[in-house]
């Protein structure tokens, strides 16, 4: 769980992002939506420790800024939107998910073996888990890395627009594999330009306007900010026909 | 599970070789200067020192001068007389083998102090425990005293006597007859090879034998002669030129002749107009003369006054 | 995982075999037979001497400087991500014997600075460098320009100093070339020790090098602390090739050839990497510091020589050939 309170990001001196509370759930997928340049990224980087902030940001009770980084990488994983292509097998990669726990000194035991195992498994990268990344298609890539992080083991798994580079066939995948990560108990947090997918999968969306962000609400509850989508967006919220479920639907100008 | 096993045999022995590899790394370290030690510099009592290596001609020349014998030396050393038949040559004086040299187990290693190589090679000798004698040969003054401490070594006073004293009263008659007469003459002395010419300062132990006959070098203390121009030497218009070949005694001067003498203002100069450009002998004048430096004063004295004398 | 530990058997073979070959290898002066009964104790003082006092220390020098200088090629290669880095290629060895020689002119006969200020120059060149590539971020052939370019400044800031005091380096085809024919048994005690412990640092942090493969931003998620580690990194290299330098002189093209070379058949994790570079860079050395030592006995080659005549093709081969793959820009 991390919650957030009067935050505030600054970057040469003028704040870049500011937030008043905000509260991201285990076994919930929350979704960080907005226009590009609105401070979704630096949102990601805030809450895994990597950017200086005011305020309070707390995981599992305890002040980010404070946490050592191991024992914050226990508890957060970040995945960034650039993934790189280094030389290594995808069992390697997600090996690296255990670093928080073993640290460089000591060997990996069962457990850690047991975790990368069952990350290949969950995200079907046991096959190819002889194959070194620059072997992989853009979408194998995402998962080896998806991999990576899940071996992490933490309850919050933060997820910088994983889907951007994939095509629609792979994104489903994507998606599949986080609902069933949803259900084992772990909290996501992903910023997402596809709306679509977003309001289909996420169980609470925030919405970021201009470096402020909007408490989160379910898909239901935005259908009342109905200035605020088009005003971002340029989309209006309709009940789906065959579920009933609301989605956007794109407004033509 | 075998498999696994397999991995963790062939790890654990790479382990062990990185292991023993650091081990002896570390062990390596302590216990070599420990065994240094034993060696130290055993003090040389007169008479017992059998095992000398020289490296150089001239060092081989002033060990053998003083009575000593040999078991080693450099190639260039080889046509010293009074060499022992059996001594061993170790190759170029600037690159012998230190394991070449412990081998022969000496007593005494002989090297220069003024060359990097040789005294590179001497403190790594000192430190495994071989006794290093360094010398450095400027001046009769410098000669005399290395020729103390070898003949003390050796024993042979009567060498010192033959080889130093017998030299020194040479000299002193030398200096006595040149008296004053060399006196407000100046000259310049060059040290030609065949690809550079040098002017020499007054820490060349020739400079100090002219110098000693009263003449003046005008290279002494002027920087103009640091690059050896045309220009300089002609603004300084020495009384005389004095030029010692280095290696390949033709090749040198053919060298020196390109450069300078084709020159016209060479003829302009005085000395060449007067006939005081004078080849000196490699022997007396380029190499360290040793047991030879009253041969070096005379023949200076000869060329200095000869003709005066005779006019 | 197999194979990897089958070459790794193989490299220590490879190392033990050349340590017993610059060991014995005969020169007239002494038989290996003499060499072992003094490696045992018995024989006369002089062997023991030939073997404990010359022998080991140099085979000591030589497997140790080797073993530093391709880690300290490894390090670099990973941390400014670029297989054209190599602390002989970057300057980091000029700089290293730059300070050598200044401080053999301001403080001569004392040995055991001379690790110390070789680990300067290091430090100082690869210091400069870094902040150039953080600064400008510039791009990775720059970086190797730049490196270039300080590299030659300091060589002849090198020569410079040999020119005016000739006195400071024993033999100056030998220091600028690198060698260890006028190895100094001082400088192996200051610096087989450091080099030792950087050693064991590289191996120790090697798993942070793999993260760091990932990209900054995964592996300070995943708990490293990126800059201190990079720093700590940088740090180690330029201690490596220091104390490397401060023994054998400037050697190149070891920290460029070995990581390399390990790199074609090492694909796992940077501690096995580190390990073969150790072991072969270990035997590579020692190897070519053998030939150098009895090629032409009682003269001794710089080893080098043999370092550059191997290495000049290699830098050329792998810039026309392997330009894809290494990922230069």
């Amino acid at each position: 769980m991390i919650e957030v309170h009067d935050l505030t990001i600054r970057y040469d001196d003028k704040a870049v992002f500011r937030a008043e509370s905000a509260l991201f759930e285990e076994g919930k997928i929350s979704a960080v939506i907005g226009r590009n340049g609105s401070g979704k990224s630096t949102l990601l980087k805030a809450l895994s420790g990597q950017k200086m902030y005011s305020g309070s940001v707390k995981i599992d009770g305890k002040e980010c800024a404070e946490l050592r980084p191991m024992e914050r990488a226990r508890k957060v994983a970040y995945l960034p939107q650039i993934l790189k292509s280094a030389n290594m097998d995808v069992r390697t990669l997600a090996e690296h998910g255990r670093y928080p726990y073993h640290g460089s000194f000591r060997r990996p035991t069962e457990e850690d073996r047991a975790c990368v195992e069952k990350a290949l498994m969950i995200t079907g990268m046991k096959a190819l888990e002889e194959k070194n990344l620059g072997q992989l298609s853009g979408g194998e890539r995402q998962r080896a890395y998806l991999a990576l992080v899940i071996a992490q083991n933490s309850s919050m798994i933060l997820l910088d627009e994983p889907t951007s580079f994939l095509d629609h066939m792979y994104r489903e995948d994507f998606f599949a594999i986080l609902q069933e990560l949803k259900k084992a108990g772990k909290g996501i947090v992903m910023v997402c330009h596809d709306l679509e997918q977003s309001f289909a999968y996420s169980d609470r969306i925030f919405l970021m306007e201009d470096g402020v962000l909007h408490s989160g609400m379910t898909a239901a509850g935005l259908s009342g900010e109905e200035d605020l989508l088009r005003r971002n967006f340029g989309v209006v919220l309709k009940p789906s026909e065959d579920s009933g479920s609301l989605y956007p639907f794109v407004m033509k100008r | 599970m075998k498999q696994y096993g397999k991995h963790m045999r062939l790890r654990s022995l790479s382990f062990a070789v990185s292991v023993l590899l650091a081990v002896a790394l570390f062990s390596g370290c302590g216990s070599a200067p420990a065994a240094g030690d034993g060696g130290g510099n055993r003090p040389s009592s007169v008479g017992t020192e059998e095992r000398v290596i020289a490296l150089s001609k001239s060092n081989a020349e002033l060990w053998v001068l003083a009575g000593g014998s040999l078991v080693a030396t450099s190639d260039d050393a080889a046509e010293i007389e009074g060499l022992n038949r059996d001594v061993q040559f170790l190759g170029d004086m600037d690159h012998v083998s230190l394991e070449a040299v412990t081998a022969l187990d000496p007593d005494r290693l002989i090297v220069f102090s003024t060359d990097p190589a040789q005294k590179a090679l001497g403190e790594a000798a000192s430190e495994i425990g071989i006794p290093v004698s360094y010398t450095n040969i400027d001046s009769f003054a410098d000669y005399e005293e290395v020729m103390t401490e070898f003949t003390d070594a050796t024993g042979r006073k009567d060498l010192y006597e033959k080889n130093v004293s017998e030299v020194k009263e040479r000299i002193a008659q030398v200096r006595e007859k040149a008296g004053e007469g060399g006196k407000g003459k100046t000259y310049l002395l060059l040290h030609i090879s065949a690809t550079k010419s040098k002017a020499e300062k007054n820490d060349y132990f020739a400079s100090e034998i002219f110098n000693d006959l009263g003449l003046e070098n005008i290279a002494a203390d002027e920087s103009a002669f640091n690059e050896l121009s045309m220009e300089a030497i002609l603004s300084a218009d020495p009384d005389y030129i004095f030029v010692v070949p280095r290696g390949d005694e033709a090749k040198a001067i053919a060298g020196f002749e390109e450069i300078f003498v084709s020159d016209p203002a060479w003829n302009t100069l005085s000395a060449v107009k007067n006939g005081k450009y004078m080849l000196l002998s490699k022997d007396l004048f380029g190499l360290k003369p040793n047991d030879r430096w009253g041969e070096a004063y005379e023949e200076a004295y000869r060329l200095i006054f000869s003709d005066e004398e005779g006019s | 995982m197999k194979k990897d530990h089958k070459t790794k058997l193989l490299l220590s073979l490879i190392l033990v075999g050349a340590v017993s070959w610059a060991l014995f290898a005969g020169n007239g002066s002494i038989s290996p037979g003499e060499i072992l009964s003094a490696l045992f104790g018995y024989g006369d003082r002089v062997k023991k001497v030939i073997v404990f006092q010359l022998r080991i220390p140099r085979v000591l020098a030589a497997s140790a400087a080797g073993a530093a200088l391709s880690v300290s090629g490894y390090l670099l290669q990973k941390d400014l991500d670029n297989t054209l880095a190599s602390p002989g290629i970057l300057g980091i060895n000029n700089g290293a014997g730059l300070f050598v020689l200044l401080y053999a002119w301001f403080f001569p006969y004392r040995y055991g600075g001379k690790c110390i200020a070789a680990f300067l120059g290091a430090l100082l060149v690869t210091a400069f460098l870094y902040l150039l590539t953080a600064w400008t971020g510039m791009s990775k052939s720059s970086v190797v320009l730049s490196g270039v370019a300080v590299s030659a400044l300091c060589l002849s800031l090198v020569d410079v100093i040999i020119s005016l005091k000739p006195e400071t380096v024993a033999d100056r085809v030998a220091f600028q070339i690198g060698g260890f024919a006028s190895l100094n048994i001082s400088s192996v005690y200051f610096a087989v020790p450091l080099i030792a412990a950087g050693l064991v640092f590289a191996v120790l942090t090697a798993p942070s090098l793999d993260l760091m493969l990932l990209g900054d931003e995964v592996a300070s998620g995943l708990g490293l602390n990126v800059r201190r580690q990079r720093i700590c990194h940088i740090v180690c290299a330029a201690m490596l090739s220091g104390a490397a330098v401060s023994m054998c002189g400037i050697v190149g093209f070891l920290g460029l050839i070995v990581p390399n070379v390990v790199r074609i058949f090492h694909h796992g994790k940077s501690r096995g990497g580190i390990v073969s570079c150790i072991l072969l860079g270990a035997a590579f050395l020692l190897i070519c510091d053998t030939l150098g030592r009895i090629l032409v006995f009682p003269y001794e080659l710089p080893c080098g020589l043999f370092l550059s005549m191997i290495g000049a093709p290699f830098l050329v081969w792998m810039l026309a050939v392997k330009k894809k793959r290494l990922g230069i820009r």
